[in-house]
């Protein structure tokens, strides 16, 4: 026994890897993986399992009944399923535990590899034949009426045969275990979700999809610059302007204001704290979490509860007019000036952690020699503070703009639910646009989100000196 | 003077706070409000909590409850594993290539949540995968991925190399150095990036509205669609505990922590 735990201990991760794959399409056969659709309601969930168990399915509807028999095809599946599975887990335990030459162990993760490919191409096999042409005939469907489609579980077994097959195809091609092939996955990961994902939005902007593929065309340019103006006020000040380029402004309004809010507000907060900390001599602040603490509560909510506190029977004025303080209540809400400002300042409370954060971590590294130095050279407090401190402290204020400055232009909700849905900015117009049936909207949407792409890139290019560890500090303070 | 050289920092750092914590002291009073949907003050009581999921709306806020905190689960665990076989991996790249990478990996980062959703729908769009449960949770793991890599990835630069090869050295094999040497150490990174990914993926609402169909909703879109026609007192309820449990948990993960250096220093 004590042999067996070393030769598992022993065991190359692509074998680990194997095993726990074969094992979990083992067990995969008896979790529910299909679910059946008629007339787009769920009717049932299905394993390969259940297929046996219970084969025969009678679904009520309102006009009909229908009727599928799964005896022949289920019984076959589950029975292949099995032996596969099985076959997999013993070879790939078998070879790797008991065999010490090195040609056969290839040969055996050969063997698994043949093994998991036949089983990613049942399970496909299964889903697309669950439902036959005779089924749906029987029972008077159509292909639209009558489907099955995976559930989140089968898909990610889909996902772990294809990581199993890479492994046993890393066994049988006796790679040397190599540290730089880990990186591998993630240079294919960077280029589907973060390379592709950016030059689609560059791609979509100038062309549509149509039902053969994708077709050249400018209508979203055409009805986003299309030549209508609209009245605003703006500032109390009635101003026309171009449609979108008046929600564009607006947008930028809220984003500066939220920006310089929070530049205002955490700036001597992160230096308070950041003095404190060293005057304590402690890696971190405590105190710090109490100014995080407020992002775990959904920002919509803490949104309703800042409108429950402004509005016309809220907290403020009921408070103010038991007290006897003023004779009626003060409509915040409906003044235009004062929403915009109430808004602007909701989304500093919402951002302010974001600012904070990065700021105090610049501040903190700080050594406070320098500031000693400084003064001993005759500088005084505030020439120690413009000409030593601030400058240093730069790249946590790059970072924390980088922070606030494009998510509080996209970030919709909070100006949406104070002006109850009065004021549009840049988020929900592309958000309409792109959930939207009409193609020429969507096409709209898309030009939309390059010019807001190309935006943060200007945005990214111009505050380009970054504190790479300030920006990633919001995990550190956890 | 040197009183109130104290006591001004003080002040405003309590300013703040009242800031900071003022709609969240709101939004748990509003939770023990006897009136549904209206800003009005109707009495307290502890209905909304007793009855947090019972009734069509209790069940509805449940549902997408546990939506959201299976779909969180599985982003933070297999974006921090990836984040993990990927750090480790980078750390023996060249250094132009890591820097090169790591600054692709900012890129995420620092865009606006709405354009990441955008550009995962047309993703999906443009591989053809219908929207669903599975493209929300991918769209969960590809937007945690780069959080999970840069909490972990300074860990791994602190990494002392020789520790590695003396493990190897002593005899141990390549998986025993990685379970028994370098994961202990990095523990503290993986830890803060189940965190903070288990929170991005459950606060997010942007991402996951342009990446599902109209059959799951999140707890945030729930709350968003729901407070359209006013906010149901259960919502705070709801959210009164989840915040609780997060204070719970951060209290306790600093008692252990302040417990372990105790033991150091002994």
């Amino acid at each position: 026994m004590r042999g067996l735990t070393k030769r598992i201990s022993l065991l190359p991760i692509h074998a680990i890897v194997m095993c726990v794959t074969a094992l979990i399409s083992l067990i995969s056969v008896f979790i529910p993986m299909f679910e059946l659709f008629v007339q787009y309601k769920r009717q049932r969930l299905y394993s390969l399992f259940t297929l046996i168990l219970d084969p025969d399915v009678f679904v009520q509807l309102r006009e009909k009944s229908i009727d599928l028999d799964f005896r022949i095809f289920g019984a076959w599946m589950f029975t292949i399923t099995l032996i596969i599975s099985a076959a997999a887990l013993t070879l790939a335990l078998g070879f790797q535990l008991y065999s010490d030459n090195p040609v056969k162990k290839r040969w055996g993760c050969l063997s698994v590899l043949v093994l998991f490919a036949l089983r990613l191409v049942i399970h496909v096999y299964t889903l697309s034949n669950f439902i036959t042409d005779d089924m749906l005939n029987r029972n008077g469907m159509t292909v639209q009426r009558m489907y099955v489609v995976q559930t989140l579980t089968g898909n990610l077994l889909c996902v772990l045969l294809m990581i199993g097959i890479v492994a046993s195809l890393y066994g049988a091609l006796g790679l040397k275990m190599n540290m730089k092939l880990l990186a591998y996955p993630y240079i294919l990961w960077i280029c589907v979700f973060t390379i592709l994902p950016l030059a689609l939005i560059l791609f979509r902007a100038f062309f549509a999809k149509t039902a053969g593929g994708y077709e050249f065309t400018t209508d979203g340019f055409k009805t986003l610059f299309a030549n209508k103006t609209v009245t605003t006020s703006f500032y109390g000040a009635k101003v026309t302007l171009q449609e979108y380029f008046s929600v564009f402004l607006r947008s930028l309004d809220y984003a500066v204001w939220t920006t310089i809010g929070c530049l205002i507000f955490s700036y001597p907060l992160a230096y308070i704290l950041a003095e404190r900390t060293k005057r304590l001599h402690k890696t971190s602040s405590k105190l710090l979490l109490l100014f995080v603490l407020p992002m775990w509560m959904n920002t919509m909510l803490r949104t309703y509860a800042w409108r429950a506190f402004f509005a016309e029977t809220g907290v403020f004025n009921t408070i103010m007019t038991n007290a006897g303080l003023i004779s009626e209540p003060v409509m915040f809400l409906q003044n235009p000036i004062m929403s915009d400002i109430i808004t602007k300042l909701v989304m500093v409370n919402d951002f302010l952690p974001f600012m904070v954060l990065p700021i105090y971590s610049v501040l903190v590294k700080i050594d406070s020699s320098l500031a000693q130095a400084a003064e001993d050279l005759g500088a005084n407090k505030v020439q120690t503070f413009l000409k030593v401190i601030f400058p240093l402290s730069l790249p946590g204020v790059i970072s924390g703009i980088q922070m606030v400055f494009m998510p509080s232009m996209t970030f919709y909700m909070i100006p949406d639910i104070i002006s109850e849905g009065s004021k549009t900015t840049i988020g929900n117009t592309v958000q309409s646009f792109i959930l939207n049936e009409s193609t020429t909207y969507q096409q709209a949407g898309n030009v939309l989100s390059l010019i807001l792409l190309i935006f943060v890139l200007i945005t990214m290019g111009v505050l380009r000196n970054q504190d790479k560890e300030a920006s990633g500090s919001g995990g550190m303070v956890l | 003077m040197r009183f109130l050289k104290r006591l001004v920092p003080n002040i405003y750092i309590a300013l703040v706070l009242v800031f900071l914590y003022l709609p969240i002291v709101i939004l748990i009073v509003y939770s023990f409000n006897s009136v549904p949907k209206s800003f009005l003050w109707g009495g307290f009581t502890l209905k909304n909590y007793t009855g947090l999921f019972s009734g069509s709306d209790g069940g509805e806020l449940l549902e997408s409850l546990l939506t959201t905190l299976k779909i969180a689960a599985i982003a933070s665990v297999v974006s921090t594993l990836f984040g993990v076989v990927s750090c480790l991996g980078l750390a023996y790249m060249g250094k132009k290539m890591q820097n090169l990478l790591m600054s692709i990996t900012y890129i995420p980062n620092v865009m606006p949540e709405l354009v990441i959703g955008i550009a995962f729908m047309l993703l999906f769009s443009f591989l053809g995968v219908q929207k669903g449960q599975f493209t929300l949770v991918c769209a969960h793991i590809a937007f945690c991925v780069p959080f999970a890599i840069l909490s972990i990835d300074p860990k791994i630069k602190q990494l002392d190399k020789n520790l590695s090869e003396a493990a190897m050295d002593l005899g141990a094999t390549q998986w025993q150095t990685l379970r028994l040497v370098i994961i202990p150490e990095i523990m503290p990174g993986i830890v803060s990036s189940l965190m903070l990914t288990f929170t991005m993926s459950v606060d997010d609402y942007l991402i996951s509205n342009f990446n599902v169909d109209s059959s799951t909703q999140t707890l945030p879109m729930k709350i968003y669609s729901m407070a359209k026609f006013g906010v149901n007192p259960k919502m705070n309820a709801l959210t009164t505990i989840l915040f609780l449990a997060v204070i719970v948990l951060l209290v306790l993960s600093n008692l252990s922590s302040v417990r372990q250096a105790k033991n150091k220093n002994k």
